[in-house]
């Protein structure tokens, strides 16, 4: 049970590592929780002297769910500023547009 | 239908009156529900702003859509609609969609012929190819970035719930029939204006792109400017939201 507990919370966090990784916002939070949950759960269970994987696993998880805190809600979401080429573009339409205008 | 043609008309009317305010910025966050959970993708801005040509004055309306940095490796989102629309009565006279989605691109032009009824279209795809067509409309249809300035000039401070609103909508050189229909009055947070109190409009329309019975609403605030503050779309992929984060 205490085995197939650990390997479940090393799942879901290898899991919640991806999520972390890839700008999927709050979602990571839903492996995180799966592995808390059962990194818990084989902490419970476990008795004294071997708790190692489970204390390791629940470390690694408070870490991580506090990462995703950060990355969500310390920084800002921001639109990458337009590149020279897309100026020029945006520049060269609303004079095509114009052109059109006038010739209305 | 008879009511429906009565508010047509009454929009019609209305149209003359309004006058939106130029250089006016409306900046949005649009997130998409993943999993159950809201996820901020991308920023969509509106802008308005005065155009003079020799002969005339436009209004020109613009949105862009913008993925944020962070998705623009795994899909990058730059989508442009403009149009420049008469003043007093937005009506447009020409309209522009460049579309840049992934790795699919297309730039859509109509221009409007001064009859009203008649639009001269340019569609350039990624492919290089050039299509122009030219079709008719009703002389009432407008673009999708018109209709929505054109909603704002509806005094829905007269309406009562259930009440609609018709707007024929051209896109993708098809005429849509829609329908707005306004829900009623709620207050609600729209960002940095505080809490707000909006009128509640349910938007429909004859198009596979809008999914479910008034999943698909929007809030504009119960004054004047009629700002839209929030908005939520349910479309057959999955719904999301547009909330107000700043306005200029």
């Amino acid at each position: 049970m205490k085995t197939t507990l650990n390997v479940l919370a090393i799942v879901f966090l290898a899991l919640g590592l991806v999520f972390t990784i890839l700008p999927l916002g709050t979602i990571a939070f839903l492996p995180l929780i799966l592995a808390l949950a059962a990194s818990v759960a084989s902490l419970l269970i476990t008795k004294c002297g071997s708790k190692k994987m489970a204390q390791w696993l629940l470390a690694v998880t408070l870490a991580m769910s506090v990462a995703v805190v950060v990355k969500n809600f310390a920084f800002k979401d921001k639109v990458a500023p337009e590149t020279e080429a897309e100026q020029q573009q945006q520049e060269q339409s609303e004079q095509e547009n114009l052109k059109d205008l006038e010739g209305l | 239908m008879k009511k429906t043609l009565l508010l047509l008309l009454m929009l019609g009317s209305l149209q003359g009156r309004a006058q939106l305010r130029e250089s006016e910025k409306l900046v949005y966050v649009a997130s998409y529900s993943m999993s159950g959970l809201m996820t901020q993708l991308a920023q969509v801005t509106l802008e308005t702003k005065k155009v003079a040509t020799s002969k005339s004055t436009f209004l020109h309306l613009r949105m862009e859509a913008s993925t944020f940095s962070k998705w623009d490796s795994y899909f990058r989102i730059r989508d442009v609609y403009e149009s420049y629309v008469n003043p007093q009565t937005l009506a447009p006279s020409l309209y522009k969609r460049n579309v840049s989605e992934g790795g699919y691109t297309k730039v859509e032009k109509y221009i409007y012929q001064p009859d009203g009824k008649t639009i001269s279209s340019t569609v350039r795809r990624r492919n290089g190819n050039e299509q122009s067509n030219t079709f008719t409309v009703k002389p009432t249809s407008v673009d999708i970035i018109a209709a929505i300035y054109r909603l704002r000039t509806v005094d829905f401070s007269k309406f009562k719930p259930g009440q609609t609103v018709a707007l024929d909508v051209v896109f993708d050189e098809k005429e849509i029939a829609a329908q707005v229909k306004y829900v009623g009055k709620e207050t609600i947070s729209a960002g940095k204006l505080g809490k707000k109190e909006c009128y509640k409009l349910s938007l429909s329309a004859k198009t596979e792109v809008l999914t479910g019975k008034d999943k698909n609403l929007v809030w504009f605030t119960a004054d004047e400017k009629r700002i839209p503050v929030f908005a939520q779309f349910s479309i057959p992929v999955g719904t999301g939201q547009l909330e107000l984060t700043s306005a200029n």
